[in-house]
């Protein structure tokens, strides 16, 4: 609690001024704001007086007008200053987020991109409602009840504690009411966490449901997912009505001691009937901005959870660059008896010990789970290394600054997004220098051909964000266009054409086997067939290489590669059977 | 004007009504004490202060309060559950709503926004009106009882607040309009501020791999940039109406003093008019809290009127009369279709007919139009030009409930929803027993693994992260087909992206599910699909050629140019 609110301060630093200027239009305003008191103790005091005309009064109305409209002026201001500041933090907050997040180990990163998101716009977004209104509510709130609390005892002590009577009371009654505060919040996200799983399921699952008719209310899970919520506001609101509208009238109708004491005081001729109008109608509210700060101390402290979030993400270590090494003679692969796993996770390569040479077609194959992907994870850094020793072109994969191991090592994923843009732009961002001739060339071989003869804009055409307006099989060729305008070294494939028809991906496999000729080409992939291929297979299973070679060997050697090259051929060969089917009117 | 969207859930909320009783009453509570006020200032401005009246003021003051205590205890419970089970069912009907739309609506992008909506837009939308809701009640009621004392009081004085107090309102929905322009910019750039950030983040390997200056990061700084602007813009946006707002109390106070300082002047007596200003002071404080209360729901009112937009949207016409198929033979009549926007037609003059028990395949490369026919029988959209028809009858004229008897589907992608494994498998007959669902599961190969997780069949599922591997997904979604037992079955490349391992398995699920049914199936692997008794071959959203396998290779065309690239690999 205590190194959040240090963690905001830091936050906040850099807009001192800004906030400053802010807090005190703030103060100015709420000290306008007791003017209209002070102006109506004035009138009474003047219909008291012998000489009051008509004139006085209206002169001090319009006082309290001009005091009421300046009020409305300055407290505009204020509002301006805040959210300026407001405005100006969660723009530089987030550049500052995403910079960190450019800078820190992928590994880190991968995997976490929900997280992420809400940090980088659901919290920096929260930090809104504390900079913007929780702070200067909270200045003007105390600062209201203080200036206020002068003026009073300085006329008369007695009626000013009466008008501070009743806050020992309200403040047992806040305690009271917001003790458990910090588990219902924790139940409260955790329902509406639950509410939003089930109903982005809803959605994402909307064919599968029109498929079956079922509309959302029908699924129990999804209905009570979202009545909990409902169900556990009413539960906490019963908890704490009590003890909450208690706290609520202490604060705000404190009129009870300070009429019936001023009653007896001006009974006992020790106060005039001017200064009791002034504490039944300042003294009676003195209390009534603390409202807004203890309300306000509320919503701070599940503000205050996102300030702990966005200084989780912002102490991300950025990576140690090493000075970029001069470039080696080739991009061989050596493996040294090398672990490695997810950061946030036990390790799922054991012991590699592995050759690829500069040049040639590497499969990698195995079981799902058996380590395939981490394998490449390991070179583009989204693993980590653990132990032993890994090199490219002799190199120790560490001492490999990240923009050069991205010059290097060019990749293509399963699961790949496209930026919103234009295909031109998705293509030349890997290499903007790339002539019109590398274009085509690379649109050629990834097999996009076709699909940029049907596009009316061809090239130009714009595509949506992620990809959205493409197949996965576009996409994917898009993805393998753009690693080959990079013109990388070593190129990666983690099943980079596993969601296009057979003749694309025949035609693109053969691409990827010419240009294995010039490059390091490293595939993982499902499909046997292709892996025959290669000039060489690495067998995994269960994160350890089972033996490396060519199709023929493996097959006469290995016998985890017989039992995935049997599967598959069983797999090949089924055919779905003819149905058998009673026999009908027709 | 003040919309809280109470009205979406179709219902009405007894407790809202109990809420909106209470709060008056705690209202009246409030406000008897200025009643209190007046008799005990009318004393003390006459000099007839007592130690008396001290004690009766205490009293009835802390009697009121008492009672104000309890009364907004029982309000806030009443206002503050009625409100959450309201909007609560709002978000169902409203997510019900959405199964009767056609497919098109969920495409990319707009599937993202309705996400969104419906999940932390709305539970932005539900915290406002909440709040806003109970608090208004008080804020409005208060006022509303203080003009009936004013009018006890000073007649002239109560006509001039009763005029001005409310003419100051007019500036709330003007604030609204000036708000709702430059919110409408401000939403377009957060979404696009919200895209580009999660492509910094989703993409981040593929930006260091390939964005090596930095460009895709450049133009997301330069959006940040243009929100803040924008952010400013809609905060000061309202600002004019606000102010007038704000200084039109003001005036009607300032008003109300003037009319009380001329009727003293008259003569009437200076505790009245003291009392009066004192009354008419908390009159105006009171609408002014409820102006920016109300002035509260412009932030919910971007969501609302979206929500509202998504519940306007016109669903698939169920038939008035609805009709029951003879038998389940399958009929295309001239089926033509395009997706909206989309440059050419994705289906044109498509002709075919299956009996009921066969087993038609339809191949052709991705983009051919395969999944958009499928798409079509299960009634996913309505066609633009032709028919399809089971039966011998329109879908369109098939109640949801029968058509959905008729068709299983079984698709690529599955998806789990929150519930048991159990309920997933019965999805499409909630009725089925857990025998049933046993059964399916065992005929499917899904029992054995199921048996493995930690509560079998009640196991809870999050449909986030369900634990389970793309091929126990793909078995559960057999087994579903399965319970369903529904004659007619539509399999969309219910093997792709599995391996080798799984396949076997699935394959085995599939032989058992297709038994007895009639099989739409579209395969991308043509081995699989080399006994069907028919296959339709699509090119470019029509029917080129269609046959068995082996007629079909003899005919030395589309087809077997296919197979031979099949054959190759």
């Amino acid at each position: 609690m205590r190194s959040d609110w240090r963690l905001l301060a830091v936050l906040l630093r850099p807009h001192a001024g800004l906030l400053a200027l802010a807090a005190a239009l703030s103060i100015a305003a709420s000290a306008l704001e007791l003017m209209p008191y002070w102006l109506l103790v004035e009138l009474a005091l003047a219909i008291a007086g012998p000489s009051a005309s008509l004139a006085t009064l209206a002169g001090l109305t319009g006082a309290i007008l001009l005091a009421a409209v300046l009020r409305l002026l300055v407290f505009g201001g204020a509002n301006i200053a805040s959210h300026t500041a407001s405005f100006r933090v969660q723009r530089q907050l987030r550049e500052h987020l995403l910079d960190t997040l450019h800078r820190a180990p992928l590994a880190r990163v991968q995997g976490h991109a929900g997280d992420l998101k809400k940090t980088v716009i659901d919290d920096v977004g929260s930090l809104d409602g504390l900079i913007g209104h929780t702070l200067p509510d909270a200045v003007a709130g105390i600062a209201v009840p203080l200036i206020a609390a002068g003026w009073l005892l300085a006329i008369d002590w007695r009626m000013a504690l009466a008008s501070l009577a009743l806050l020992p009371i309200a403040i047992w009654a806040y305690r009271r009411s917001f003790r458990n505060l910090d588990e219902l919040l924790m139940r409260w996200h955790a329902a509406d966490t639950a509410a939003n799983t089930a109903l982005l399921s809803h959605v994402r699952g909307m064919a599968t449901l029109k498929a079956h008719h079922r509309v959302a209310s029908s699924i129990a899970g999804l209905r009570q997912a979202v009545h909990a919520l409902a169900t556990l506001a009413e539960s906490v609101t019963r908890q704490t009505a009590v003890p909450y509208a208690l706290f609520f009238v202490a604060l705000s109708t404190n009129l009870m001691a300070v009429l019936p004491l001023g009653i007896l005081l001006n009974a006992r001729g020790s106060l005039a009937p001017a200064d009791l109008l002034l504490f039944v109608t300042l003294g009676a509210g003195l209390t009534a901005p603390l409202l807004r700060v203890l309300s306000a101390f509320g919503a701070m402290q599940r503000q205050l959870l996102g300030v702990r979030r966005i200084g989780a993400l912002l102490a991300l270590p950025g990576l140690a660059e090493p000075p970029a090494p001069a470039a080696p003679p080739d991009h061989a692969i050596r493996l040294r008896g090398v672990c490695g796993g997810p950061a946030d996770g036990p390790d799922t390569l054991h012991d590699l010990w592995l050759d690829i040479p500069g040049q040639g077609y590497t499969a990698i194959v195995g079981a799902s789970g058996a380590g395939k992907s981490s394998l490449l994870g390991l070179l583009t850094g989204a693993m980590e290394l653990r132990a032993g020793h890994a090199t490219l072109g002799g190199i120790p994969l560490a001492s490999i600054p990240s923009a050069t191991r991205a010059a290097w090592i060019a990749c293509v994923f399963q699961e790949t997004l496209v930026f919103a843009g234009t295909l031109r732009e998705n293509l030349l961002i890997a290499n903007p220098q790339a002539s019109a001739t590398d274009v085509a060339a690379a649109v050629r071989q990834a097999g996009l051909s076709a699909l940029l003869a049907c596009l009316p804009d061809g090239l130009d055409t714009h595509v949506a964000e992620r990809g959205a307006s493409l197949s996965g099989g576009e996409r994917q060729r898009v993805a393998i266009a753009r690693a080959l305008l990079a013109n990388a070294p070593v190129l990666l494939l983690d099943e980079a054409t596993s969601a296009a028809d057979p003749q694309t991906e025949l035609g693109i496999q053969r691409d990827l086997r010419r240009l294995a000729g010039r490059h390091n080409v490293i595939a993982v992939t499902h499909r046997l067939a292709h892996a025959r291929l290669a000039d060489r297979i690495v067998v995994l299973d269960q994160g350890r290489i089972e033996a490396v070679g060519p199709h023929e060997q493996l097959l006469a050697s290995c016998s985890t590669y017989q039992r995935l090259w049997e599967a598959q051929g069983r797999g090949h060969a089924w055919t779905l059977s003819r149905p058998t089917f009673p026999a009908t009117a027709s | 004007m003040f919309d809280f969207g109470f009205d979406l859930a179709g219902r009405r909320e007894p407790r809202l009504l109990r809420g909106l009783c209470w709060g008056i009453l705690a209202a009246l509570a409030e406000t008897l004490p200025y009643l209190q006020l007046y008799r005990a200032l009318a004393r003390v401005f006459a000099g007839q202060a007592t130690a008396g009246l001290a004690l009766e003021t205490l009293l009835v003051l802390a009697g009121c309060n008492l009672a104000l205590i309890a009364l907004k205890a029982r309000a806030n419970v009443e206002n503050f559950g009625g409100v959450y089970t309201l909007v609560a069912d709002a978000r169902l009907s409203i997510a019900d709503r959405l199964s009767q739309l056609p497919m098109g609506v969920f495409l990319a992008r707009r599937r993202a926004a309705i996400a969104e909506l419906l999940t932390g837009r709305y539970a932005h939308y539900q915290e406002i009106i909440a709040r806003v809701w109970g608090l208004s009640i008080m804020n409005a009621a208060v006022p509303g009882l203080l003009w009936l004392l004013l009018c006890a009081l000073h007649f002239p004085v109560a006509i001039l607040c009763g005029a001005l107090g409310p003419l100051a309102f007019l500036a709330i929905p003007w604030s609204h309009r000036l708000l709702s322009r430059a919110d409408t910019r401000l939403s377009a750039l957060r979404e696009q501020v919200v895209v580009a950030v999660l492509e910094q983040i989703e993409s981040l390997r593929e930006l260091r791999q390939f964005d090596r200056n930095g460009t895709r990061l450049a133009r997301t700084k330069r959006l940040l940039a243009d929100l803040e602007r924008e952010q400013m813009q809609a905060e000061l946006a309202p600002a004019p109406a606000l102010l007038v707002f704000g200084f039109l109390l003001q005036a009607g106070f300032a008003g109300a003093a003037l009319a009380g300082a001329y009727a003293w002047a008259k003569g009437q007596d200076a505790s009245t008019y003291l009392v009066v200003l004192v009354i008419a002071l908390r009159y105006f404080r009171a609408l002014g809290d409820l102006g920016l209360n109300l002035a509260e729901l412009r932030h919910a009112r971007n969501t609302l009127l979206h929500i509202r937009a998504l519940a306007r949207e016109p669903a698939l016409p169920e038939p008035v009369h609805a009709r029951e198929p003879d038998g389940t033979d399958i009929c295309l009549r001239e089926v033509g279709f395009q997706y909206p926007g989309a440059a050419r037609p994705a289906l044109s003059q498509i002709h075919g007919y299956a009996r009921a028990g066969e087993f038609v395949a339809l191949v052709g490369a991705s983009g051919s139009g395969k999944s958009t026919l499928a798409a079509l029988l299960a009634r996913m959209w309505d066609p633009d030009q032709g028919a399809l028809l089971i039966g011998g009858v329109n879908l369109r004229e098939l109640s949801g409930d029968t058509l959905n008897r008729c068709i299983s589907m079984v698709l690529q992608e599955v998806v789990l929803f929150e519930g048991s494994i159990a309920d997933n498998i019965r999805l499409g007959r909630p009725e089925a027993t857990i025998d049933e669902v046993r059964r399916a599961a065992i005929a499917a190969h899904a029992h054995a693994f199921i048996e493995r997780l930690p509560r079998g069949y009640d196991t809870p599922v999050n449909p986030e992260a369900p634990g389970l591997s793309g091929g126990e997904c793909q078995r559960l979604a057999i087994a579903r087909a399965i319970v369903k037992n529904a004659p007619i079955l539509i399999l969309d490349e219910a093997l792709a992206n599995i391996d080798p391992d799984n396949a076997w398995q699935i394959q085995q699920a599939l032989d058992a599910l297709v038994q007895g049914r009639t099989v739409i199936m579209i395969a991308h692997q043509l081995r699989t699909v080399m006994q069907a008794d028919q296959i339709w071959v699509l090119r470019d959203g029509q029917i080129v050629e269609r046959g068995t396998h082996e007629a079909l290779l003899a005919k030395d065309a589309d087809y077997a140019a296919l197979w031979q690239a099949q054959d190759s690999a």
